[in-house]
């Protein structure tokens, strides 16, 4: 019987891989050999049946099979694909990073939801995704359809660089633009923190419009973790930065996600502390090579005070700054292409 | 003029294009169109007709039946003549493509050759992104109105909690152990994600990407809101009225912004349409008062704009003069 060594992988009852990767290529997975005598009785069977002899279903499907055509998969793009995206038009790469469980997949879900359910968002409409149905997959631990009793969003899994799609168009210009969010789990960007090596062959940053950088407030607000989570967080801009991966012309936005988690108790003055002197450490490391801003989000907040993808306006609005904004006198009811012709808009995506 | 009739299960397709037949050959509304040359095969038409004139829901369209229907028609008040030409494709058959990411060659050659699209809609059976912070939420709202949306998102959750106590509560007694056995099966596995949960907002535009380099530009979108009689129903007080433009705005804020932002590909128009004029019952003589219009084309509604009538042409009228 087929199986695998990956916790938790239920390849052997549903046939899928727990990571997403065909059972061929996956580390993981064991094939069950057939042992001799299966392989004789399937040897004499296929002796008996030849191409004319081919059960009706067989042909059926084959028939199908002529009159169809495949169309794009709706599910995270790889490397091709966004090269694709990036050749139709202005393309912004928005690189979520940060130690698991940060809310970085969590925040992208949010902004769609946002979109799902306003007439529009800040200054922007939606005009279009190719990956629609990762963001529906993924959003539903967070569903009241999953049955789950919290909402959740699953680990993203330990595989090479995934993106989610988003076409916006602004709502005062007109101008249309894609979005592209890197979907790298948390313990590739733990692999980067670890090791120059890593850090160095990770030549995406290198094409990153803004690197986003999340601090879990959970953590910081909390006395036992929020020396490992600043060293963590702080480990992976360093790692970028000397390996030279994470050059100037890219964002820094650092992130407080979970920012409902901050404990307003009679620690706050202590954790208002903590996270200035965060702040001064990131300005140290960056050494003013680089535009950096800093986030309060709450994406997914529970009840409460804050409203839900709170604080994620600002970070859209940040993310266009200056290329999407109002032209005056422009006519209405015209399209505008962003201007293409900066040729590092137009870089292949590389790996 | 070239038309793909597009929509989701129970999308109300075949009610609508069975009312739509009885007005073209009755003729009864004066200023739609109506039927200039008949088309050689009715068959289909009369029995969605038949559906429509006795009240009763139409069988739904099977998935491997995909009908051409060829209409020639006149419009009353201008004598323009037009000739329509649709294959009815059913609703299952939009939800495969969504689901499994094939389409056949036969739509594809329909597709290029199409100008505009009727886009069928069902506020009856609208899937939406129901968050679990969105009935938390709701749950906590223990005093003021709650619409009817919310009553019934609180109601499954309050059936599905009582479901889980149960499930302890037996355990418990069948183990003997109080606490212990709580927690153990606490852990709960969720369901499954497949393709068919996603909101209808999603398919529909992900349908609308599919094929819109294909399409002949700019396409024209006639969206029907069927069903319509069930949003006129609603008191005022409980939700002020809104136009179908509003309401697709409201209630489809993701295909409304898709189809906005991609104008140079697509123009739209929103019609809200009750096609049978309200829900059929299936009590003897239930639907007696549908029943006693002399004219059944008046039982008809077609909101457009602010303006209400009878004339279920007028989503073809948009795509012909603009």
């Amino acid at each position: 019987m087929a199986s695998c060594d990956e916790e938790g992988c239920k390849v052997a009852i549903n046939g899928k891989c727990i990571n997403n990767l065909p059972l061929d290529t996956c580390p993981h997975y064991n094939f069950d050999e057939p042992n001799s005598n299966e392989l004789n009785s399937q040897t004499i069977e296929s002796d008996l049946i030849n191409e004319t002899e081919l059960p009706p279903i067989d042909k059926v499907v084959n028939k199908f099979l002529e009159d169809v055509v495949d169309v794009y998969s709706g599910k995270a793009l790889e490397l091709y694909d966004v090269n694709q995206i990036s050749l139709s038009g202005v393309t912004k790469l928005i690189m979520l990073a940060g130690m698991p469980d940060a809310g970085k997949t969590t925040l992208i879900l949010s902004l769609m939801h946002l979109f799902q359910t306003q007439p529009f968002f800040s200054d922007f409409i939606f005009a279009g995704s190719k990956t629609l149905l990762d963001f529906e997959e993924k959003a539903h631990p967070s569903k009241i359809d999953s049955d789950n009793d919290e909402p959740e969003t699953n680990r993203t899994p330990d595989i090479p660089p995934q993106f989610l799609h988003i076409k916006l168009q602004n709502t005062k210009s007109l101008k249309t633009g894609n979005v592209l969010f890197t979907d790298i789990s948390g313990e590739k960007f733990r692999a980067i923190k670890d090791s120059t090596e890593t850090a160095k062959k990770f030549k995406l940053a290198l094409r990153a419009d803004s690197f986003v950088l999340f601090f879990d407030t959970k953590r910081v607000t909390s006395f036992e973790e929020r020396a490992s989570s600043k060293t963590s967080a702080l480990g992976i801009l360093r790692s970028l930065t000397e390996a030279q991966t994470l050059l100037p012309h890219t964002k820094i936005q650092i992130v407080f996600s979970r920012w409902d988690l901050f404990s307003n108790d009679e620690d706050e003055a202590l954790h208002n502390e903590f996270i200035s002197l965060l702040k001064n450490d990131i300005e140290k490391l960056l050494k003013g090579n680089y535009n950096l801003s800093y986030f309060e989000v709450a994406a997914r907040p529970s009840i409460g005070e804050y409203e839900f993808g709170y604080g994620i306006e600002d970070l859209l609005k940040a993310w266009f700054e200056s290329d999407m904004s109002v032209k005056i006198n422009e006519p209405l009811r015209k399209s505008v292409e962003l201007d293409s012709s900066r040729q590092f808009l137009n870089y292949r995506f590389v790996q | 003029m070239r038309c793909m009739f597009m929509g989701l299960p129970n999308s109300g397709k075949s009610s609508f294009i069975g009312a739509f037949w009885h007005v073209v050959d009755s003729g009864e509304i004066e200023d739609s169109y109506t039927v200039d040359v008949q088309p050689n095969d009715r068959e289909y038409l009369n029995e969605l007709r038949d559906s429509f004139l006795g009240c009763k829901a139409p069988e739904r369209t099977k998935t491997e039946f995909v009908k051409q229907i060829d209409l020639d028609v006149k419009d009353n008040s201008t004598g323009n003549k037009a000739t329509f030409t649709f294959p009815d494709l059913s609703g299952e058959t939009f939800e495969s493509q969504f689901e499994y990411r094939k389409i056949t060659k036969t739509y594809l050659a329909d597709i290029e050759e199409c100008d505009s699209i009727i886009l069928f809609v069902n506020p009856e059976f609208l899937k939406k992104p129901n968050l679990i912070t969105d009935a938390d939420a709701m749950l906590d709202e223990s005093e003021g109105g709650i619409s009817q949306e919310e009553a019934e998102v609180v109601q499954n959750i309050e059936v599905k909690e009582e479901a889980n106590l149960n499930t302890n509560q037996s355990v418990d007694e069948a183990s003997g152990q109080a606490e212990a056995s709580d927690l153990k099966n606490d852990v709960k596995e969720i369901i499954e994600w497949t393709p068919k949960m996603c909101q209808s907002q999603v398919m529909l535009v992900d349908l609308l990407q599919i094929i819109e380099n294909k399409l002949i530009k700019p396409c024209k979108i006639s969206i029907v809101i069927s069903a319509w009689d069930l949003i006129l129903e609603i008191p005022e007080i409980v939700e002020p009225r809104k136009t179908p433009k509003e309401w697709l705005a409201t209630n489809l804020p993701l295909l409304n912004q898709y189809l906005t932002a991609n104008f140079e590909s697509y123009t739209f128009k929103v019609f809200g349409i009750s096609a049978q004029g309200a829900a059929y019952s299936k009590l003897k003589n239930g639907n007696k008062k549908l029943l006693s219009f002399a004219k059944q084309s008046e039982r008809i509604k077609v909101q457009d704009g602010e303006s209400i009538n009878n004339d279920i042409t007028i989503p073809f009228k948009w795509l012909i003069n603009g």
